[in-house]
This record gives C-alpha cells, structure tokens and sequence, in this order.
C-alpha cells in the first residue's frame, strides 16, 4: 500500500469532502456567484467598470478562499471532530492536498469562469448601451474593459491577486491547524493586527530615520515611494540584490514556505 | 500486537498524565479498559491510534508506530470515540462514503448488525438519536474487520436491552486475529464480554489481568468470616458481600463492581497478588 499518496484514496477523500460538505460548498459558490451578479447589476454606463471587476476579484479569490480552507479544516475545531478525520485512513499529504486540490484547482478556475461569463455578459452589454448614448470608442474601450484584460499572467494586479491568494490561504491553512476553534476570525484578527504593526513600526521607523513618512507599493518589494514633508514624492529602489532576495522572498519564499509548514503541520497535527 | 515501553505522556508541563507505562497487548482477546473518570484511559487509547504523541517511550501496534498515521495502519485500526459529529447524510451514503477506506469492510455484516441493533437502515444519520447513531458506528466499527477495534465508552448512550446485544455482537465477532479494546467507567456493562482486564487509576496501570487469572486469585462471595482480609466489600440484601483473597481456590464469579472497588480501595495490595 502506497502510504504517501493513491489516486484512489484520494478520490475517497474527495467525494467525502463534497458529499459532506455540500451544503457549506454550495453555500459559499451560490453566495459569491450573487454577490457578482449584484456588482455587475449596479455597473452603469457612468462609471468605469474595473472597479466591479476588482471587487469580485477580491470576492472571489481572495476572501471566498480564505473562508473555504478555514471551514474545510473544521475537522479539528473539536476534538472528537479531530479523532474522526485523523484515524480516517489517509496520509497526510493527501489531507494537505485535499486543501490544496480544491482551493486552485477547484474552487478559484470556477470562480474566475463564472467571472469571465458574468463579465462578458454584462460588459457587452454596457459597452452596446455605451455605444447607443454615442459615447466614443476610446471612451468605451478605456472605462469597459473586458475582466480577462485583468485575468491574465501578464498583468501586474492580477499575479499581485494570486499571489496574496496563495500566501493568505496558506496562513488561513496554517490558521486552521494551530487555532482549534473559530480558526478563521483568530487568523484574519492576527493577520489584521501584524499587518497594522507591520505598517506602523515601518512609519516609526522611516520617521525616525528619515524624518519622513514612506508608502510603498505592494505589488513591488524592492521600491518605495516617499511622501516628503512637503508632500513632493520621492523614488527610491534598493539595489539590485537587495530587491531581488525582497522580491524573491515574498513571491516564492513566503507562499511555499505556509504551504509547507501546512504540509508538516498536517503530519505532526494532535487532537 | 501492541506493546507499550516506558510511555511517558503529559498534555502540558505541570501534569504528567503516564510516567514509564509498560503495556504488551495479544490479538484474539477482548481487553476491558476501566477507570473512573480522568484517570487516563482515553488519553491511552490516543497514544495507541497515534492520536496524541508521547514524550518519552516506545509505541508499536501492529508493527507500526502510531505516530506516523500511515494508511495502512490507519486501515487496519478503528476507533469509535465517546463522542462523534455525523454529517447531515443517510446510512446508506454514510457507508458508500466511509467504507472504501477499510479494505475487510463487510457490508453484509453491516447491515446484519444494524438489524440485530434495531436501526432502521433507511434513516438519515441526523434524524436518529444519540443512542442509534452510536449503534451505527458499533455496527460500522464492526464490519470494517481490522484487526485493532477500540472502543471509548460504547455503551454510554444504549438502553439496557441494547447494551446486551451490544455483547453479544462484540463477543461473536472477535477472532485470533483481532484485539478489541473497550475502554468504558460504567464497569458492569462489560461483564460478561471480556476476557482482560486493565485497571487503570490516577494515570497508572494497576492492574492487568485476564479473567481467568482473577477467579484464581480473588474470590468473590457473601462474607461471612471476620478473620479474612478483605479487599472491597458492601452491604446487600444477603448481607455483607466482597472480594476476598481466594486461598481455598473456590470458583466464583467475577464481579466487574466489586473488583473495581477492590482496586480503588486496595490497589497496592492487589497489585502486590497479581505480581506473584
């Protein structure tokens, strides 16, 4: 018996996962799948329709993901919960990947299919009825764009979108394996909070040492852009070293290493 | 098939809960895991599935160590817990569902044993009471055939007439192959079934023995000579009743209560018999 991983135990795993979780994973397709119908019914023709399509992005990917790892791994929020879902026989990369599977695999192509047919849908009909008020073409083309302009590997926001996708999930996972109940309130409130510290001991800081506020911008690690006092704004990159293992840690280092810990955290995980 | 050494266990710094346990456990027995409350028969029966992982000390089960929850040693080993959560689902999906996981799983006998247990097969696992959705998981437990079945408190929960044939169906479905272990507080619900006993009090084993070995050793009769010592002993209708030292290697039947008492009571002076 292959006690890493069989497709068939796997398979196993999976249709339990869905049979028994069926009412939370429709639940939560039906109410992101409204919540985009919602946004795309209040677009107008008056306002540039990105901004829907960014927040059924952040819906979509990143906040609906975050809630269905948090509550697939209600396995563990008690401890006969915990003695059921650990004596199932399955190996731990096969829970791990169950996690995995469907979050990237599953659940995010559905999301940014629904989306992509959503988007299509009503911006055709935006840009028709843009058309018919004789709005002109480049006026069109530059405030109805289509969402796969965005949806795309070549785009800056969107790899910023999946990168925060995989690195949240992954500490939502981790969330999930260390907080035994209420996993995904205690893990979004710490997110919460090292983010605020984060943000505040960088304003500290760059005050103490420059006397200067800094914003940066997430989706580049190895720049910042600093807001002198008499609000002129100043451009300054860190060397090329320097930017690359910044740029590198966030992008690789970071999402790999939750991932992992998730993957051990699943092999050492006690009721 | 399980063999325990020097298991030390604490679930945080101030409690030690095992200090150097040996255990050595052989198939084709029914052991009774007993003790009051919080003495650590739970606690025992997670380090044997590999549910908890002790400090100090060797686990084998199987010819696994629990700790690494491989497949084929979870495929081999069931536990039902005192306590379950069962999803909004039928019998019927609850099996089609859960079975697969268990290659020996016998679902002739499954359904065979939700009969003798009286649950209707066609209910849905959330519609039914506590006490038959534990006959389902007795029933489940069962039929999955591996050779290691523990059981925490199965018979919290059954009625009377349940609870007899809930012995029955463990006592005819045990083999030389198989260990069943039934950890339970409620002593008098397993005499009768078991043919082991491990006494468990205040996190230590004090006492391991079959029942064989007990009728040898202690007596258990109405008392009426005030020169022997007894062990345990209460008042009854016909009159003062206990467990004595059997010197004169009389027959008695065993009374699951009134040796527990004896243990509770006396336990380093049962110990000091069963040691000789």
């Amino acid at each position: 018996m292959n006690d890493i991983f069989s497709f068939r135990r796997f398979w196993y795993l999976l249709r339990k996962e869905f049979v028994e979780k069926r009412v939370f994973l429709l639940g939560i397709v039906g109410v992101t799948l409204i919540i985009f119908l919602l946004a795309y019914v209040s677009a107008d023709v008056d306002n540039e329709i990105m901004q829907y399509q960014h927040i059924c992005l952040f819906l979509g990917i990143i906040l609906g993901p975050a809630i269905l790892v948090s509550y697939m791994l209600g396995g563990f929020s008690g401890k006969s919960k915990s003695i059921q879902y650990l004596t199932l026989p399955s190996s731990f990369f096969e829970r791990w990947f169950l996690i995995f599977f469907i979050t990237f695999f599953l659940y995010v192509p559905f999301v940014l299919l629904s989306l992509n047919f959503f988007d299509f849908y009503f911006v055709s009909d935006l840009r028709e009825l843009a058309l018919r008020k004789q709005f002109s073409a480049e006026v069109i083309d530059s405030k109805f764009k289509f969402i796969d302009s965005i949806i795309n590997l070549k785009n800056g926001v969107f790899k910023g979108y999946l990168l925060v996708l995989i690195i949240l999930t992954g500490l939502f996972t981790l969330g999930g394996l260390f907080f035994k109940k209420l996993s995904f309130y205690k893990t979004a409130l710490l997110i919460f909070l090292v983010f605020v510290f984060i943000i505040y001991f960088r304003n500290i800081t760059t005050a103490y040492i420059l006397g200067e506020k800094i914003n940066s911008n997430i989706n580049n690690f190895g720049n910042v852009t600093v807001v002198l006092k008499n609000a002129e704004r100043v451009y300054v990159s860190s060397s090329e070293n320097i930017s690359f293992l910044i740029n590198n840690f966030v992008r690789i280092v970071l999402p790999l290493s939750l991932w992992l810990i998730a993957m051990l955290r699943f092999k050492e995980k006690e009721i | 098939m399980i063999s325990i050494q020097n298991l030390s266990f604490k679930y945080n710094r101030k409690r030690t809960l095992f200090e150097n346990l040996n255990l050595e456990l052989e198939s084709g027995s029914i052991y009774g895991l007993l003790g009051k409350n919080g003495a650590g028969k739970s606690t025992l029966l997670y380090n044997i599935t590999g549910l908890v992982f002790p400090q100090k000390g060797e686990i084998n089960v199987l010819g696994f160590k629990p700790r690494n929850r491989k497949p084929s040693f979870l495929s081999n080993v069931y536990f039902l817990p005192e306590e379950f959560a069962l999803p909004s689902i039928s019998i019927s999906q609850f099996l089609k569902l859960n079975a697969p996981f268990y290659p020996n799983f016998n679902s002739t006998k499954f359904y065979e044993f939700l009969n003798e247990l009286d649950v209707e097969a066609s209910s849905k696992l959330n519609d039914i009471s506590f006490g038959q959705q534990k006959k389902v998981m007795i029933a489940f437990g069962l039929a999955c055939n591996t050779k290691l079945l523990i059981m925490d408190e199965p018979t919290n929960g059954l009625d009377i007439p349940s609870k007899s044939k809930f012995r029955k169906l463990v006592a005819a479905n045990i083999s030389d192959e198989k260990l069943f272990i039934i950890s339970t507080h409620q002593v008098r619900d397993l005499e009768s079934l078991i043919d082991q006993v491990i006494i468990m009090n205040e996190s230590n084993m004090v006492l391991k023995a079959s029942m064989e070995k007990i009728g040898q050793k202690l007596s258990f009769k109405t008392l009426d000579d005030p020169q022997e010592e007894v062990l345990y002993s209460e008042e009854s209708i016909l009159g003062k009743v206990g467990v004595v030292l059997n010197t004169e290697e009389q027959e008695s039947k065993i009374n699951m209560e009134h040796l527990f008492g004896a243990v509770m009571n006396k336990g380093g002076l049962v110990k000091e018999i069963f040691s000789k």
